[in-house]
């Protein structure tokens, strides 16, 4: 899957552990391991809403979607 | 009761099927042992199923389907006002005394077979139901599971009106009797063969089920 979830860097920054936080959340440390190693499937918005509360950020700073990017295309009289 | 955890009716299926699977594998070693010993053993198969005979009077038994001659025996109910009504489509078991032969080897084959499918299907039926027993209906072994029992119900059939087939052919060509002639029919149980197709559809919704579990499973 193409979407990362950026927990290491923000636990870094708030100086918090795994631990802690998936207290804080309510969710169990097995879960909470799933979401950071990128090996869940889907995130519930109450689950989300609950990160971004104990981690004091917004969505687009836990989630990045690691794709590729998407081409532009080019009008006629811009082609070379 | 609840149908799946402990002490549900899976649960108490459990116990069967593991009751029936050993009770099957120490009868088809007995029926082996008796054989490599020489014993007095009698090979049945009818249109239900194999079964053995062992013993003094074992007895060969293959089934057949009869056609009466209507001179030969007339029914007729005098107080119904009917005179002459007619038996059709007469099956049985046609029993003799075993003879070691061709016949006794592929009736041999047929009951070995017979055991050893009914053994694996109910080791399939078993695995399944300890899944169910512990609470997990949704594991991905289970979808397998399912399509094999299912392909066994349709090929069994399959293989069951080719023995029969067979079988009445052998009676056909090989024993006479007065006022009866011996038929040769197919015998498919069409119902049968639904039934595997029923649960080859079952399999795939359990796949899917099991997929859908997993993306819950791993939904934070």
């Amino acid at each position: 899957m193409a979407i990362r979830v950026k927990l290491d860097h923000l636990l870094l920054d708030r100086r918090l552990t795994l631990t802690e936080l998936a207290e804080r959340v309510g969710i169990t440390l097995a879960n909470l391991s799933v979401l950071k190693t990128n090996k869940a499937r889907a995130i519930r918005l109450s689950t989300l809403d609950a990160l971004c509360r104990e981690l004091k950020c917004q969505p687009g700073d836990l989630l990045e979607w690691t794709g590729d990017e998407v081409k532009t295309r080019t009008e006629p009289s811009e082609r070379v | 009761m609840k149908r799946m955890g402990k002490r549900s009716v899976s649960s108490v299926l459990t116990v069967v099927l593991n009751v029936a699977w050993y009770w099957l594998a120490i009868g088809t070693a007995i029926t082996i042992l008796l054989l490599l010993g020489g014993a007095n053993v009698g090979l049945r198969i009818d249109f239900d199923g194999p079964n053995v005979d062992v013993g003094s009077n074992a007895a060969m038994s293959i089934p057949v389907l009869v056609e009466v001659d209507r001179a030969a025996y007339r029914v007729a109910a005098s107080t119904l006002g009917i005179g002459d009504a007619q038996l059709r489509d007469l099956r049985g078991a046609l029993t003799f005394p075993p003879r070691k032969g061709p016949l006794f080897a592929v009736n041999l084959a047929v009951i070995i077979g017979s055991f050893a499918l009914i053994l694996w299907v109910v080791g399939q039926l078993r695995a399944l139901l300890r899944t169910f027993r512990d609470g997990r209906p949704f594991v991905p072994a289970n979808a397998a599971r399912i399509r094999r029992i299912a392909w066994a119900v349709i090929l069994g059939e399959l293989a069951r009106s080719a023995v029969i087939y067979f079988e009445n052919y052998y009676a056909a060509t090989h024993f006479s009797a007065v006022g009866l002639s011996f038929e040769v029919r197919p015998h498919l149980n069409v119902f049968a063969i639904v039934n595997g197709l029923i649960i080859l559809v079952l399999a795939e919704v359990f796949q899917e089920g099991t997929r859908l579990d997993e993306d819950r499973s791993l939904t934070i």
